[in-house]
């Protein structure tokens, strides 16, 4: 669990992720639950850490194709042996890396860009899996997660933060340079446009016209600059 | 594979439920009607609820339900943002938190840090508070300030089980404030002069642009004149108006709307009140809503409040006092002004 977290933490520090980026943690599972057979790959909606009892919960916003369940994160494999001591209802399941993942991935991302997949690998009896059976299981399900994986990074990377155009920027400094705003009125100058241009759309034009009529020359004082900002201001809400 | 609005689960597809509830007969009674739902345990709300990092807004595309025990604090004295109406002994009471509706000038996002819908389902606990307070003096009651109950009345039935109580407690008056036009579900109840019908009224683009899944303004009206008809006291609530340009001619087309299908003479009153918010819920709004002209508007700030500026606020208020005067009386009509203004007209 501890090396799942450093291992995301470095990651995530050498690259940082946006908001449309999303993590996705796939691996292989134990379970008690003789039902699921070996292969059947489980979304975990509620990670428990077995040593302190504590849970956390990744979103579950969109729809999938998969079956759900707790997973129990255990810093050794969880066997008929370790005794798991969780009373818990529906699909539960056992892994080693889960929850740090989860801890270490928060701080990257918001709890609707995570998700975790497990693959069911063994019945908790303390057989061994040889990384050939666990790349097999995986690749068996590889397909189906990659699809819907890709729909839901296309939804989010879709959703484009707000942004001011080349010109709109440029123009936004020289009024702001020759109405000597201080740093808390460009603040409100920015605040104002990106108001009009949700409100009406793109302002250059706008903006243009008034650097034009009423700011030939820098403003001689800081109050002309105050008495210039009203004027824009009323202008522009 | 799934694209646009099917990527996303149906609203409250998933049920968190703390262990200590499991059992509750409202618990049970409200997962009855998600049979298809999945069911989370958890410990205590807050685990899901106030996770950090959560989106609000992805969280309105599939909001979860969460059923909780409240421990404490059942009945709030009202705050000096909200209007009182002119009652001594206002409270309200937090049944739930947040809405099923996605309003871009809610306060509730920038109260709360998840879009995902509480549930407090010992409602047995608030009527016994009520009743403690009741021993002491009238109660105006406030019943859906931070959700909006009758629009979630098929699930949860609150509407129906305070309208019950108030029934038993003369000495009580609830006001149940909404935006749905979902009165068919409690259309068989008897009307009380001590339950209140409050109707939240926005111009339609208002409505339209900005109050995402709300009824249109034509059904609301509508439904009053239903529940109007049926005898309810109702209340109209022309608040938060919402500046833009045109909004005096929007606000005007809406008020006439109204009075054209609703007898004036039959609403017991009207509340009016300029959008204003918090200086701490308008900083977590603007990072939620990017993209949202009323979120991203260069409100003024003093004593802690974001607001559109003294001028503009008080002809705004006026205009529409003035259109509203068409109808009703004065003194039927209720102006929320600032807790400073309240506090110097008592001193006067």
């Amino acid at each position: 669990m501890l090396n799942a977290a450093v291992g995301v933490t470095s990651l995530c520090s050498a690259h940082r992720p946006g908001s449309g980026d999303i993590l996705v943690n796939i691996g292989i599972c134990g379970t008690g639950n003789i039902s699921l057979q070996k292969g059947t790959p489980v979304l975990c909606s509620k990670i428990v850490d077995i040593s302190t009892g504590k849970s956390c919960y990744p979103d579950m916003l969109f729809r999938h194709p998969f079956i759900e369940g707790t997973v129990l994160t255990s810093p050794v494999p969880v066997t008929d042996k370790t005794g798991k001591q969780f009373e818990g209802k529906g699909i539960i399941v056992s892994d080693m890396e889960a929850y740090g993942i989860f801890h270490a991935g928060s701080v990257f991302y918001q709890p609707h860009q995570m998700f975790f997949i497990k693959i069911v690998s063994d019945y908790e009896t303390g057989e061994q899996v040889s990384s050939c059976q666990a790349s097999s299981l995986v690749a068996g399900n590889a397909a189906t997660i990659a699809e819907w994986i890709k729909t839901i990074h296309d939804e989010l990377s879709a959703k484009q933060q707000f942004f001011f155009s080349d010109e709109e920027t440029a123009l936004l400094k020289k009024a702001s340079e020759y109405m000597k705003l201080t740093v808390s009125m460009q603040y409100q100058l920015n605040q104002l446009m990106k108001f009009y241009k949700l409100q009406y759309g793109d302002f250059a034009g706008k903006l243009a016209k008034f650097i034009d009529e009423n700011l030939k020359n820098p403003c001689g004082s800081k109050t002309e600059g105050k008495k210039r900002f009203d004027e824009l201001r009323k202008r522009f809400v | 594979m799934n694209s646009g609005k099917d990527l996303y689960n149906p609203a409250f597809s998933h049920i968190y439920i703390e262990k200590d509830v499991t059992d509750h007969p409202e618990a049970l009674m409200i997962m009855s009607r998600f049979p298809n739902a999945s069911i989370i345990e958890i410990d205590h709300y807050k685990d899901v609820f106030s996770r950090s990092g959560q989106n609000f807004v992805m969280q309105k595309k599939s909001p979860s339900l969460i059923l909780a025990k409240k421990h404490d604090s059942f009945i709030y004295r009202g705050a000096p943002v909200c209007q009182d109406f002119g009652n001594h002994h206002f409270y309200y009471a937090s049944l739930a938190m947040n809405c099923v509706y996605d309003c871009e000038y809610c306060y509730l996002q920038g109260m709360y840090s998840s879009a995902n819908i509480v549930v407090f389902v010992n409602l047995e606990d608030y009527f016994i508070q009520t009743e403690k307070l009741l021993q002491n003096h009238p109660v105006y009651l406030c019943i859906s300030y931070d959700t909006d109950l009758l629009a979630l009345e098929q699930i949860l039935g609150y509407v129906r089980k305070w309208h019950s109580f108030a029934e038993n407690h003369p000495d009580l008056v609830i006001e149940v404030r909404t935006k749905s036009a979902n009165f068919k579900a409690i259309s068989d109840l008897k009307p009380l002069p001590n339950v209140i019908l409050a109707w939240t009224l926005s111009p339609e683009p208002v409505q339209k642009n900005y109050e995402h899944k709300t009824p249109s303004l034509r059904q609301r009206i509508s439904c009053i004149k239903t529940a109007l008809d049926k005898g309810f006291r109702i209340r109209l609530c022309f608040d938060p108006i919402i500046y833009s340009r045109d909004w005096l001619s929007s606000f005007s087309e809406m008020v006439d709307l109204t009075f054209s299908e609703i007898p004036a003479d039959r609403i017991a009153d009207v509340g009016l009140g300029v959008f204003r918010i918090s200086r701490d819920y308008l900083k977590r709004m603007k990072k939620n809503r990017p993209d949202s002209a009323i979120v991203q508007y260069p409100y003024e700030y003093d004593n802690g409040v974001y607001h559109y500026g003294k001028t503009l606020s008080d002809s705004m208020v006026s205009s529409a006092c003035n259109i509203l005067s068409g109808y009703l009386s004065e003194e039927n009509i209720y102006i929320w002004k600032e807790a400073e203004e309240k506090k110097q007209e008592k001193t006067e």
